[in-house]
């Protein structure tokens, strides 16, 4: 055992012709400590662990780009060392750093200081998605039976953790028990943070809902669910389309219930204010849609067309809790037609093979891919139009005039966007840009990038103007800028 | 409820009307130490409806306005495990059920720590819990839950029952493949080869601390040929460790075009090696046992083999003429080695004769059970008993002889402590392996047909988890058994006095 801790490295696989060799040490990314029994590997199955100084070293690698990282528990990894091999000279003091792990831990009580067991707490964490910031939730954990519980693996960032949100299965009454959902307050964690966030939680009143199904087929089962915002709930339909939801907690819920006969779909929905007492009376009738049609034309200049079945089309509405059902096409993708859709107010969804893009999409001269439109029993046909007439986008990126490597973001006026980077000369190209004006730009990390917030794009961004054209290339200059992670 | 009311209500179709006006209270206290149990929560359900209340700060609780007649009351609080047994009695409006005396047991917690042989914790080592348990009439060891270290090593089973309990840690399942070194097992109290005589006592209420420190193991290879591989096929070759702890850790690898294979990582120790072709149309595959030691393993020929036809007949004997009505047949060819094939593949039209698809040559036993008034009376394979002891079957193997008659008896009789009728478990024997095991009602009578001529000794016993029916010794030690004689047509009475299963 100590002649195993006592080996500096070990070497996994035999190279065919060894030639050269490198060593370094791990390092703590916040304190710069030395990380000893750390394990460092190579792209190429190469292992060592690093010895009481945090030191490594590979002997008999193959000459060229090594890629050299490390893991260590409770560690985290950073972007990998990548170093270029010479042979006949060895190189030193390749520093590979780990930063370490952050940990919230805690305790969950319910108003009488009982534990919580059980229940989930949930890690939200601030990060930028759809080049909006928001709190996205990136992972929860639940309680043990002393409603202890604790978050490990954590990187450093802004978070927000919050407990009692989810239903759970109480272990005290063995029912299942609604709270209202506790959060902390927003907590800015470094690297190797530790630090506590207890909850205590106050149970909700929870109510039933129940009403009536008509139009129920004989030979079908309808499934109902009642989606709310603090979850979802079941319940069994009765052989006169009863219903009777219980432990529904106070808030704005919709009722959905859908049964399949053959191939065709039935749908009923409606939407349910839950409050403090019990709801009666709700009245459902399942409706079996009607058909929607479309047609599609493709604007190829190179006569390219597409290659069925490679796209689908949905209809989705803000309004409705169940998109449509999934488009049926006619053998030449020439047109398409999307069954069972109830009366509402709906926009297109369409997946668009590449090079392809949606060109446009309208219901009657109004733009069904972008905004929502009303559709009724008698809507006329959906225009659709594919193409593949597109520019493209190229330049360089430089740094207070020096070349540099950076994200690239381009932005058209309708919210789309596409991304690429520059190498570390600062040249790029960002091809399959439908023709259009858009506004560029160059960032040190696109992951914090909010380019969907106006008003952080202007305090922020250095955005130059590109007009694209089919079949063109236009050249820009874009000044790389740091995107604040804030 | 009278008579007439009975009649009344089942004339009109409705239910009798139950009435609301009865009450019960009582307290919930500790089984351990009696003491009062704040906030427990307590269930009383009638006939179509159910009511509850916590208990307040005295353990004391009362519920109003129940419905009068039979009433099941339990009680749940967090850190006490369930009730195994829930109450009844009977609700009268004019006399409230008073002093409804609720014990609940405390849990146990078993929590510790895992660590390697530097004092680093292991995150993500797999802790294994293992009860001891009655498994088909013998005391055998169970996984009975496992869980996951977090990233300080520690684990935490909390909500246990008393009982005889192992706990074992291994390494994170998957580092091994990572290169990194394997980490040996470690049980607590010791190696659960010992069986269930070493396992460790844990009482209610019970909260120890068991911490672990693995050692890196050397870790070996596995390799050999599988033979009888489509060239064109893929196929698996799997490692399972035929120790219970570890068994949820097994490794794996493809089998290569030319047959051969190689599972790297493997730890010394006992396994099972098996091939399986995966081709679905031709369900192919190998078993052996292999044991690993202080290096690697090779050479290990395995080949992989279609299952064979077994055919068999199934004869009738009935002195009445009587068949089964609707015969569903269970039926399982059973091998020592863990292999199981159980179902028929197929009938003939007068169900006389069948074939059983995809048996792995080897040594089996049969289990039968036909629909009741029938019982299985032989199952012989070229003459040897397949009931009592296993016979080898193969390629070429003749047919399965099963025999099945509705000339058996019955055993029917009452189970009584002190002379008063209480419910228990009636276990019968016939020449001294268990026959038939049945629960009595609750006023302790019970009736046990089908029964092959013969005779048989019958016991009671208070709680079937505890009694090792299958274990000769055991029974020879604790059994007090009563003769009955089952003749044809004919039902014996006997009368048991039920006894303690004693504890471990």
């Amino acid at each position: 055992m100590r002649l195993l801790a006592a080996i500096l490295f070990v070497v996994t696989c035999a190279r065919a012709q060894p030639q050269c060799a490198a060593e370094g040490t791990v390092v703590n990314s916040v304190t710069n400590a030395p990380i000893p029994r750390a394990r460092v590997t190579d792209s190429k199955d190469a292992v060592a662990l690093t010895d009481e100084t945090g030191r490594w070293r590979f002997d008999h690698l193959p000459c060229g780009s090594l890629t050299a990282s490390a893991s260590r528990q409770n560690f985290l990894a950073l972007a990998p060392q990548v170093v270029q091999l010479i042979a006949g000279t060895p190189l030193h003091d390749v520093t590979i750093r780990l930063a370490p792990q952050s940990v919230i831990t805690g305790r969950v009580t319910d108003d009488h200081g009982d534990a919580v067991q059980n229940t989930l707490v949930a890690v939200r964490v601030s990060r930028v998605s759809g080049g909006v910031r928001q709190f996205e939730q990136a992972n929860a954990v639940r309680t043990n039976d002393i409603g202890e519980y604790r978050i490990a693996g954590l990187p450093a960032g802004k978070y927000i953790f919050c407990a009692g949100a989810a239903l759970h299965q109480d272990m005290r009454t063995q029912s299942f028990q609604a709270y209202r959902e506790q959060c902390s307050t927003l907590m800015t964690v470094p690297a190797g943070y530790s630090g506590s966030a207890d909850f205590q939680l106050v149970p909700l009143l929870t109510s039933h809902v129940r009403g009536a199904i008509s139009g129920i087929p004989e030979d079908v089962s309808p499934q109902l669910v009642l989606a709310c915002t603090s979850g979802s709930f079941s319940a069994g339909i009765g052989a006169n389309g009863e219903f009777d939801i219980a432990g529904v907690p106070p808030g704005a819920c919709t009722i959905l219930v859908t049964a399949f006969q053959e191939s065709d779909r039935l749908v009923a929905t409606q939407p349910v204010e839950v409050g403090s007492s019990d709801v009666e009376g709700v009245r459902l009738h399942m409706e079996r849609g009607f058909n929607v049609s479309g047609t599609v034309r493709v604007a190829s200049s190179t006569g390219k067309e597409i290659e069925p079945p490679q796209f689908s089309a949905s209809l989705r509405s803000s309004k409705m809790p169940i998109d449509s059902m999934q488009s049926v096409w006619n053998a030449e993708s020439s047109s398409f037609m999307v069954p069972g859709v109830l009366p509402g107010d709906y926009r297109l969804q369409l997946n668009v093979p590449p090079p392809f893009y949606l060109k446009s999409a309208t219901m009657d001269g109004h733009d069904i891919a972008h905004s929502e439109a009303t559709i009724a029993p008698g809507a006329p046909q959906i225009e659709v139009t594919f193409s593949n007439e597109v520019g493209e986008i190229a330049g360089s990126v430089a740094d207070i005039d020096v070349p540099a490597a950076a994200g690239i973001i381009v932005q058209d006026t309708s919210g789309r966007h596409w991304q690429g980077r520059a190498d570390a000369s600062g040249s790029f190209k960002i091809a399959g840009i439908p023709p259009g004006d858009y506004k560029v730009s160059a960032w040190d990390d696109t992951a914090n990038v909010e380019y969907s917030n106006p008003a952080w794009m202007q305090l922020n961004a250095k955005v130059v103007s590109a007009t694209v054209q089919a079949g063109q290339t236009t050249l820009i200059t874009l000044t790389r800028k740091i995107a604040p992670n804030e | 409820m009278s008579k007439w009311l009975f009649a009344v209500t089942a004339l009109l179709g409705v239910s009798p009307v139950v009435a609301q006006n009865c009450s019960a209270d009582g307290t919930v206290v500790n089984s351990v130490n009696h003491a009062a149990i704040a906030r427990a929560h307590v269930t009383v359900t009638g006939k179509d409806d159910s009511s509850f209340v916590d208990t307040d700060a005295s353990g004391k609780w009362r519920i109003g306005n129940l419905p009068c007649g039979h009433v099941n009351v339990s009680a749940v609080r967090p850190g006490f495990i369930r009730m195994p047994q829930i109450l009844s009695f009977e609700a009268a409006a004019d006399s409230p059920l008073r002093d409804v005396k609720i014990e609940l047991t405390p849990q146990a917690v078993l929590a510790g720590r895992v660590l390697d042989d530097q004092g680093d914790p292991i995150q993500g080592a797999q802790v294994n819990f293992m009860t001891t348990r009655i498994i088909n009439g013998i005391r055998g060891i169970q996984s009975s839950n496992s869980m996951i270290t977090n990233d300080l090593g520690e684990y935490r089973f909390s909500g246990l029952a008393a009982g005889k309990y192992f706990v074992c840690a291994n390494g994170p399942p998957g580092l091994v493949a990572n290169g990194a070194p394997s980490l040996g097992e470690r049980c607590y109290p010791g190696p659960i080869d010992g069986g269930a005589a070493g396992a460790m006592n844990v009482s209610a209420g019970y909260e120890g601390r068991v911490d672990f420190t693995l050692s890196p193991l050397p870790a070996f290879h596995v390799s050999g040929v599988v033979s009888g591989h489509p060239a064109d096929g893929t196929g698996l070759v799997t490692l399972t460790p035929r120790r219970l702890a570890a068994r949820l850790s097994g490794l794996a690898a493809p089998i290569h075009p030319d047959g051969t294979f190689v599972i790297r990582g493997v730890a010394p120790g006992p396994y099972t090696i098996s091939a399986r072709s995966a081709q679905f149309d031709d369900r192919l595959m190998a078993v052996a046992p292999v044991d690993v030691g202080n290096g690697d393993v090779d050479g290990i020929q395995l080949r992989l083999q279609a299952g064979v036809v077994v055919t068999g007949t199934l004869k009738i004997v009935s002195p009445l003429g009587k068949k089964p009505e609707k015969p569903q047949y269970s039926l399982f060819l059973k091998s020592s080695d863990g292999t199981v094939r159980p179902g028929i593949s197929g009938w003939d039209d007068t169900r006389t004769s069948f074939s059983i698809d995809d048996v792995m040559p080897g040594n089996y036993r049969v289990e039968f059970s036909p629909p009741a008034p029938f019982y299985l009376k032989s199952a012989t394979l070229g003459g040897h008993d397949m009931v009592a002891s296993e016979v080898p079957i193969g390629p070429g193997a003749t047919a399965i002889e099963l025999v099945i008659s509705d000339d058996g008896g019955i055993i029917e009789g009452d189970v009584s402590v002190d002379d008063a009728p209480i419910s228990g478990w009636v276990v019968l024997e016939r020449n001294g392996i268990p026959s038939r095991n049945a629960a009595t009602d609750s006023k302790g009578h019970f009736r046990i047909d089908a029964l092959p001529p013969g005779d048989y000794q019958a016991y009671a016993w208070d709680d079937n988890t505890k009694v090792e029916y299958a274990n000769p010794e055991w029974m020879k030690r604790n059994g007090k058994g009563v003769a009955a004689s089952v003749a044809p047509g004919q039902t014996a009475q006997v009368k048991l006095v039920r006894q303690v299963a004693p504890p471990e």
